[in-house]
């Protein structure tokens, strides 16, 4: 909403110095927020206020309530708004109202003779400061009111309208002509106002065409009503159309608010048009806006602020800001003015923040805070999300974030059902709408977007994942390398410095991502929980990256094993020694296996160690060439020559009776 | 007469062995140069050495003298070779070529968490010094949680302030919608529920709004909520939590601003305001040129929101911190944009340490 700081000076004289700045600076402490504050081209302020700091705030929805505020934060008073006199009372200008919408219904008559009188210059400036364009006297009047007093008014063609005018449900199926929205299909959910003939408006949100003022109108039938909030929210929602009238009355406007608007009217009225015929006006009040009236211990206030605020300060904050307050022994009871009765004001806690906020936050100390002697929450009990992502960054990957909803395309490629994902019901984009059933499908994307600026790269991500059965923290890792064997094995490093008793197994069910040629299942203490893979050249095809592996690795959070309990393996006492040897196997004897059978040979034999393995030229097809370092560690004297040429031909002899490997030739 | 040498002639010989090698030794220009000097004068066929074996035979009563000429001449060459090796070290560098400093540093890791998270962990930290629990509730949540716990009023325009994404049908129950939660407050309803006042808690978490995007606002951003209830939690006890968390993420004094704020389910309700630390308070993009930026909202639970949870509001009191983290990133390290933080671009994110 804007804020004009000339229309301001009509009700409250501000301290010498005191400009715009500072206004705006003392609002956003204690009222709503400042959001902009622009000079105009005449010399006036507009403070742009937001609107969200404003929704439960009916009363601030016009300058006069803002004007209040200030008289209370600067201490100088506030002007009374002006009357104008009322004609004499009819009872032909209002029908039946339904209740349900409508708790008061005002409406005068009035005509102007002779040509049409002119906007008074200084009310266009005003409402020419916070945006507002003039359209003739009568609607210029009404648009004035509500920026004053936050009261919406409506003023339709006496000459064309058919009083008495009532307030009901709308009739299904009627298509309606409003004056500045295309034609709105109004169903019986829409409360209308209806003349004898027609539908004139819909209530607290526009009104019809065909009964709108011009410049030939002289005749006008002025409405000012209060509608109650949720119909004309509902209204607004199904039509579409927030106004500034829809604006205020889903905020909860008072009553008691309509007859300062009336009166604002006709002053303004009178004052511009001095010739004006006053007809006759009706005031129909269903239902007046009761003040809330609240009970507040002094101590309730103490406690709740952390400080006590002297009994003196807290009438005079509270009087001005329009509460009647009756001071008791140990307490106040507190009357609201209606203006902030319609759902604002309801608790103590209410009346604790008008103090607190007047006063004002910022010069509230900071009291610390004790902390209380129970079991410290463990670091040890670090929660595993943390663990695991700490580990991966301290592997080399670096952490990225992506969205929780993926690309069909991806999705469908790495082999992931649609029909099994949730899904949004109105999506960031058309192919967006499924949440994510695994981390995979963005981390490759996100890898595809980073490879168009450089070589390689390491990604992880920790989140969850979502499934009809509810959602499940996962952690996801990727790496390439235009060697995919190295990928792979990069991959696995970085999975075994996660601990958690993480190791593959060859057998068990892959992701549809996963290429048949390098694929894994993760167990956590053999349990699985995962899956590592290169992915298929399909998914790679699809972002692009058919030039590079892309090692992924996937797992189950839920499913991690506790961490084992460590213990330190202490260094050997006597140097250990050792020898390397390069054997040639079958293509289908495993690692594993070669490293199990070296390891058997001799219970000196501390550790087995793969250097490397080669194929093509001298190898013969169907074999490979194996390297390995096996280390001794002795327990009783230190390893000589002898014994350890020993060893390393029962490692040999070893290795040719359990994977029929043969040394090298050299 | 024997055939003792003659001592005169074997303390000549060490004289000239002597001097050879300390003219030698002077000479040398390498450490393999002073090897090679180091054996011809004290090796098993040096030249001091093959006198020192003449001294047994000399006449018995000569030995010891010309033993003690022989010892101080070993020990002479001994450290004139000592000094030379110091010499020769001090004067030839380790490098052929002397490096270029220029050249960049091999870099010592290329991981690392994301900024985001690296704050979150942080404030986990510090609230834990505090002895506060960590929770985490579910991203899925559903307008009961979000809204209706939280004193939001049916058909309450403020249902709107946050755009929620919720979830298509079929698998949204006809009497609670399921959505992302736009809010992490919806948490603090899960979690007081099952837990036994007084209670210090924090829940920190990502949250979706289905809103456009620009550089203050994301799709998908984190929140660190951290809420206190006990006896007697005032504002000045809010305003403790306020700072601990300041001191926690910048280390330094911020010029912050505590203003009145409205949301339906504190009462009363607050937002904290920091200068904006991009511009340095002067108005740029990202604080819409006013030079402060809304960092943390928050306020004392709305009665309401206490006895949805199963508390009496006359009895248990409380105070909510809610961060927003990504603001917060913004502000600690000048990003400019918030849409940086999901891009996974890792031209920024590599940017970051982890001091």
């Amino acid at each position: 909403m804007r804020i004009s700081m000339r229309w301001l000076s009509d009700y409250v004289a501000l301290p010498p110095g005191v400009g715009p700045a500072e206004v705006a600076r003392e609002l956003t402490l204690r009222t709503v927020e400042v959001e902009q504050v622009t000079p105009t081209a005449d010399g006036d302020t507009v403070l742009e206020v937001d609107n969200k700091s404003l929704t439960n705030r009916p009363d601030l929805w016009g300058h006069y309530g803002m004007a209040r505020e200030l008289s209370v934060i600067y201490r100088v008073p506030l002007a009374d708004l002006p009357r104008g006199p009322r004609p004499s009372s009819t009872t032909d200008l209002i029908g039946d109202l339904d209740p349900a919408v409508c708790s008061r219904f005002c409406a005068v008559a009035y005509a102007v003779d002779g040509p049409a009188p002119e906007t008074p210059l200084w009310i266009r400036e005003r409402l020419a400061a916070i945006g507002e364009a003039s359209r003739g006297l009568h609607v210029d009047l009404s648009n004035y009111v509500m920026f004053a007093v936050g009261q919406p008014t409506h003023v339709y063609d006496a000459d064309r309208t058919a009083p008495p005018l009532s307030v009901s449900p709308s009739e299904t199926g009627r298509t309606l002509r409003l004056v500045s929205a295309g034609p709105v299909d109004a169903d019986g959910e829409v409360p209308v106002v209806r003349d004898r003939e027609r539908v004139v408006g819909v209530a607290g949100i526009m009104g019809v065409a065909e009964v709108a003022v011009d410049d030939g109108t002289r005749a006008v039938i002025l409405e000012a009503a209060t509608f109650a909030t949720v119909p004309v929210r509902r209204s607004a929602l199904k039509l579409g159309l927030r106004t500034e009238s829809s604006a205020r009355y889903e905020k909860g406007l008072d009553t008691q608010r309509v007859g300062q608007a009336v009166d604002l009217y006709l002053h303004l009225l009178v004052a511009a048009a001095p010739g004006v015929r006053l007809l006759g006006m009706q005031d129909e009040v269903l239902r007046e806006t009761e003040p809330a009236r609240i009970a507040v211990a002094d101590r309730f206030l103490h406690r709740g602020i952390g400080s006590p605020v002297p009994a003196g300060d807290v009438d005079r904050i509270l009087t001005a800001l329009g509460f009647a307050v009756d001071r008791g022994d140990d307490g106040i009871t507190v009357t609201a003015p209606t203006w902030r009765s319609t759902g604002d004001i309801a608790l103590p806690h209410d009346i604790l923040e008008e103090v607190a906020r007047i006063i004002g936050y910022d010069d509230l100390p900071a009291a610390p805070l004790t902390v209380p002697l129970k079991p410290v929450r463990s670091l040890n009990r670090r929660p595993v999300e943390r663990v695991v992502a700490e580990r991966l960054a301290a592997a080399g990957l670096r952490e990225v974030l992506t969205y929780p909803w993926t690309s069909d395309g991806l999705l469908a490629a790495c082999g992931f059902e649609r029909g099994d994902t949730l899904r949004l019901a109105d999506p960031p984009a058309p192919d967006r709408e499924c949440l994510r059933p695994s981390l995979i499908p963005n981390l490759v994307e996100a890898a595809a977007a980073n490879l168009r600026h450089r070589d390689r790269v390491g990604v992880f991500e920790v989140g969850a994942v979502f499934s009809a059965a509810g959602e499940s923290p996962r952690a996801s890792a990727l790496v390439t390398d235009v060697d995919g064997r190295k990928a792979f094995l990069r991959l696995k490093g970085v999975l075994e410095s996660v601990g958690r008793g993480l190791a593959l197994a060859a057998d068990g069910e892959y992701p549809g991502w996963a290429d048949r040629s390098a694929r894994a299942v993760v167990t956590s203490a053999g349990t699985p929980i995962g899956s590592l893979g290169l992915l298929t050249r399909r998914v790679r095809r699809l972002v692009g990256l058919d030039a590079v592996q892309v090692a992924c690795l996937e797992l189950d959070l839920a499913g991690l094993a506790a961490p084992a309990a460590f213990t330190v393996d202490p260094p050997p006492e006597l140097p250990e020694a050792g020898f390397d040897l390069s054997v040639v196997v079958a293509d289908a004897v495993t690692w594993a296996d070669v490293a199990a059978a070296a390891r058997a040979a001799d219970p000196l034999i501390h550790r087995v160690a793969f250097l490397d393995e080669f194929r093509g030229s001298w190898v013969p097809a169907g074999q490979r060439c194996v390297s390995l370092r096996v280390t001794l560690r002795p327990t009783e004297a230190t390893l000589g020559a002898g014994p350890l040429a020993a060893t390393r031909a029962e490692v040999l002899r070893a290795l040719a009776d359990a994977v029929g490997a043969h040394l090298r030739a050299s | 007469m024997t055939d003792h040498p003659m001592p005169d002639a074997v303390l000549a010989e060490l004289a000239a062995a002597l001097d050879a090698a300390l003219t030698e030794l002077g000479a040398a220009s390498s450490l393999d140069e002073l090897d090679t000097v180091r054996r011809r004068a004290l090796g098993r066929s040096g030249a001091i050495l093959a006198v020192r074996r003449r001294v047994g035979t000399l006449d018995p009563s000569e030995r010891r003298a010309v033993g003690a000429e022989v010892e101080a001449a070993v020990e002479a060459v001994t450290r004139a070779l000592a000094a030379k090796e110091e010499a020769l070290l001090d004067s030839q560098p380790s490098l052929e070529y002397p490096v270029d400093i220029t050249l960049p540093g091999t870099p010592a890791r290329t991981g690392g968490l994301h900024p985001t998270t690296r704050m979150r962990y942080d404030l986990d930290d510090a609230f834990a010094a505090l002895n506060f629990e960590l929770y985490s509730g579910p991203e899925i949540s559903s307008e009961r949680y979000e809204f209706d716990h939280l004193n939001f009023p049916t058909d309450h325009p403020a249902r709107e302030s946050m755009d929620t994404y919720w979830l298509a049908s079929p698998v949204t129950s006809a009497d609670d919608r399921r959505c992302l939660r736009p809010h992490l407050t919806g948490a603090s309803v899960r979690y007081l529920i099952t837990h036994e006042p007084p209670l210090r808690v924090v829940y920190p978490g990502r949250v979706y709004r289905n809103e456009s995007t620009d550089a203050r606002h994301e799709r998908a951003f984190w929140q660190y909520e951290a809420l206190i209830v006990d006896r007697d939690i005032s504002l000045t006890t809010g305003k403790f939590l306020v700072d601990t968390i300041l001191d926690t993420v910048f280390g330094r004094p911020v010029p912050t601003r505590m203003r009145t704020g409205y949301f339906p389910f504190v009462e009363p309700g607050f937002e904290i305001d920091m200068q904006c630390q991009v511009c340095g308070g002067d108005g740029c993009r990202t604080c819409h040129g006013v030079g402060w930026l809304e960092v943390m909202p928050g306020g004392r639970p709305h009665p309401n929101v206490l006895r949805t949870a199963g508390l009496d509001p006359d009895e248990w009191t409380g105070f909510y911190v809610n961060i927003g983290l990504d603001r917060l990133v913004m502000m600690r390290y000048g990003i400019a944009d918030v849409r940086a933080l999901h891009s996974a671009d890792l031209r920024l994110l590599d940017q970051f340490d982890e001091g």
